[in-house]
């Protein structure tokens, strides 16, 4: 949010715009309509009798699956506008599938428009329910706008027999069951536009014409967006991990308010550069600033030598340092408590695979109490080549970087090396924490929020913008980007930039307008700033739970944001 | 070898031999695993259904099997059982010619995990907008597989090689998001 001209009433807008947003949403609130397009007696109309569950009162299978579809419909019918009703052909059917795996579901946009009436971007393709908003009519009323289908078979002889379709809406779903909420919101998101349609791995446009969604991937090595790139430019960004950025204003704008900061392994001078580090379910959680050392490679003394997984033999040289251990043979708990047992502060646990991306590490151990991360088999070898010339890193959570996004603060696209067409670029970095519901990987800690996706509509045209990131660099005003986590419990980091050096003045207030802690007060260069709020008042007395401000101001601009702390 | 064989090298050839009259087809490059399929369509194959036309790839082709360039000239074409005249193929029926396709998805299936808009067709409607209708291609796909505890480990799909491999119970199972050792 940019700062702008200060009025009293400036602390509540953050609050009035979205209390108006939910109004007006909701005066033009979609219909989606579930077409059940299932023959008597099966799929949505499968009569086995079953007990209402997790907030759904259907009492046969079929009524409790099209209860579901239509739970997925209202949460983005809530949300999205449109005078048009979107209409959602949808099937159960056995689809392909053996025990151990199988094909759950599929949706997509059933037909694409470009050049319609009112249409945003001339010569640029939408999906058909986009472009039945944003034209006002239906463009082809013969047509549903999506179609889906979901495996019947789930659960029965032969087709993941172990597991389950779940159909609460409490994602309640245990251990080996399936959340049919998550994946039929995770694929409705698909059909509604959170999709590109390039083919990735030629980098070819649809007809030579690109669609809306691809307008907004920005290209971290050439700077350009995908409409502007040739196809060898384009499929070269498809598999450039980690630098293809979506780059549209709203998402940018609630990145910071969605996404917690980013877990890293930095490399101290001599030599610099960060590395993206998997974070550990043990021990202590990284914290900022976070953990200094010298590292050190683990040595146990038994081939392989550097796997910790019996006591350490260089102890020694261990008490003091950061370990240095790989992946293999024993669990992870093992090789971080023999680390620690050796004296280590900390512990970096190299793969012994080669994958684009550090994956974390599960393990229960409560007598654990060095921070441990887990770093890419690459970016093993490199700390390993480095340490005979002495290494020093720092493992902490980065203030300036948001998990999931570039410094820049764009959400970072999924693009592995190689390509997987269709998971690529279509879905947000598995990076991302917490989790996004459009990861290419459900994962089981998703809830029925949509999260940034119902920003990325907002960038492609489907909302009116509510939100909006000027460039502090470009607009030459100061900008407060928000606070993260929000809610927070015991701190919160609070970023801010100024496009040239001023006098700034940060601040905290209660709901009534009174100071609770002035955080920043001096001149400051320009640039981006990051303080953190503990959660004190002036007096250093913990502040209770309940809705406060930010307020920067600079010159005579001010700015406000809305924090939560919840103990 | 097939007597519709043609006279290049056993490595560059991609054949698509028609099995019935509505084109069924197969592809192999790979000449290890053609032998049986050869045997297979010689056993099967209408006389002037189908035969296979197969050229030198102009440029060397990642190991995608989507990223088969439809139409490219002589690479691929197919019969029309009809007439006898050659035609370019539907990419369903590239798809199908793809290793293990057939064995484990359907044709919907095969035709919704399609990523190219090869041989559909724009509608201009009155009002000046264009249609393309996707015809069931460009689906995204969830695909869950079990691990050794059964719990499920899910991805987002719509690519017909990451598919055909998460569908493979060949495949090893999938580990944990965060492993334990």
């Amino acid at each position: 949010m940019a700062a702008r001209p200060s009025t009293e009433l400036r602390r509540l807008l953050p609050a009035l715009a979205l209390a108006c947003l939910c109004l007006a949403v909701s005066a033009q609130a979609a219909t989606i309509t579930i077409v059940n397009n299932d023959s008597p007696g099966e799929g949505f109309n499968d009569p086995t009798v079953v007990a209402p569950v997790g907030g759904n009162p259907g009492t046969t299978v079929g009524q409790q699956r099209l209860n579901v579809f239509q739970q997925a419909a209202s949460i983005w019918g809530a949300i999205l506008p449109s005078a048009v009703e979107i209409r959602v052909n949808a099937q159960f059917n056995p689809l392909s599938c053996s025990a151990t795996t199988g094909v759950l579901g599929s949706c997509g946009a059933t037909s694409i428009f470009r050049d319609f009436p009112n249409a945003p971007f001339a010569s640029t393709w939408y999906v058909k329910a986009e472009a039945d908003k944003l034209a006002g009519s239906d463009l082809n009323p013969s047509s549903a706008d999506i179609s889906a289908q979901f495996n019947s078979n789930v659960g029965t002889t032969g087709c993941l027999e172990t597991s389950s379709w779940y159909y609460g809406f409490d994602h309640n779903e245990g251990a080996s069951g399936i959340d049919l909420l998550a994946v039929v919101i995770h694929e409705l998101t698909h059909g509604l536009g959170f999709i590109c349609y390039v083919n990735l791995s030629t980098g070819a446009l649809t007809g030579g014409l690109p669609d809306i969604y691809s307008r907004f991937l920005l290209d971290g090595a050439t700077g350009l967006h995908w409409n502007q790139e040739s196809n060898a430019q384009r499929a070269a960004s498809a598999i450039n991990t980690y630098n293809l950025f979506w780059d549209g204003d709203a998402t940018k704008f609630m990145a910071p308010l969605t996404l917690n900061h980013r877990p890293v392994l930095t490399l101290n001078a001599p030599v610099a550069g960060v590395m993206n580090v998997g974070t550990a379910s043990f021990g202590p959680p990284l914290a900022y600033p976070g953990v200094t050392g010298n590292v050190v490679l683990a040595d146990d003394g038994t081939a392989p030598t550097s796997d910790a997984c019996t006591a350490l033999v260089n102890g020694g040289a261990m008490a003091g340092n950061i370990a240095l251990v790989d992946r293999g043979t024993c669990a992870f708990t093992i090789k971080v408590k023999n680390a620690q047992n050796a004296g280590a502060i900390a512990c970096v646990v190299a793969d012994n695979a080669a994958s684009s991306q550090p994956a974390g590490m599960s393990g229960t151990d409560p007598t654990i109490t060095i921070p441990s991360v887990r770093v890419t088999k690459a970016d093993g070898d490199t700390l390993k080549a480095r340490i005979a010339r002495g290494l020093n890193v720092t493992l902490q959570i980065d203030p300036a970087l948001l998990a999931g996004a570039d410094a820049a603060g764009r959400v970072i696209m999924y693009s592995p090396n190689p390509v997987e067409s269709g998971s690529s670029v279509s879905h947000w970095d598995p990076m991302a924490n917490p989790n996004l519901s459009m990861e290419p990987f459900i994962n089981s800690d998703l809830t029925s929020s949509v999260d940034l996706s119902r920003y990325l509509f907002e960038d492609i045209g489907w909302l009116p913008r509510t939100t909006g990131v000027t460039p502090a660099a470009s607009s030459g005003v100061a900008m407060l980007r928000g606070n993260a986590p929000n809610p927070f419990a015991h701190s919160t980091s609070i970023r801010f930039d100024l496009p040239r050096e001023a006098d700034a003045e940060l601040a905290v207030f209660d709901i009534s307008g009174r100071l609770v802690r002035r955080l920043v007060n001096g001149h400051l260069p320009a640039g981006s700033h990051v303080t953190v709020w503990d959660g004190t008042d002036e007096a250093g007395r913990q502040v209770q739970s309940g809705a406060y401000f930010t307020r920067l101001k600079v010159g005579e601009t001010v700015g406000s944001r809305t924090l939560v702390m919840v103990h | 070898m097939s007597p519709l064989r043609s006279p290049v090298p056993r490595s560059f050839l991609i054949g698509l031999l028609a099995a019935t009259a509505v084109g069924m087809v197969t592809l192999t490059s790979d000449p290890a695993a053609a032998a049986p399929r050869r045997a297979k369509a010689r056993r099967h194959a209408a006389p002037v259904a189908a035969k296979t036309v197969a050229a030198r790839p102009a440029v060397a082709q990642p190991a995608s099997p989507l990223v088969l360039p439809l139409g490219a000239a002589g690479m691929i074409v197919a019969i029309e059982p009809e007439t006898g005249a050659l035609v370019r193929p539907t990419p369903e029926q590239v798809l199908q010619l793809l290793p293990g396709q057939t064995s484990l998805l359907t044709p919907a299936e095969r035709t919704g995990l399609m990523r190219t808009s090869e041989g559909l067709s724009e509608t201009r409607l009155k009002d000046g907008s264009v249609m393309l209708d996707l015809q069931g291609r460009f689906q995204e796909f969830e695909i869950v597989r079990l691990d050794a505890q059964g719990r499920p480990h899910f991805s987002s799909t719509s690519d017909a090689a990451t598919a055909r491999r998460l569908l493979d119970p060949a495949t090893p199972a999938p580990t944990p998001n965060a492993e334990e050792k």
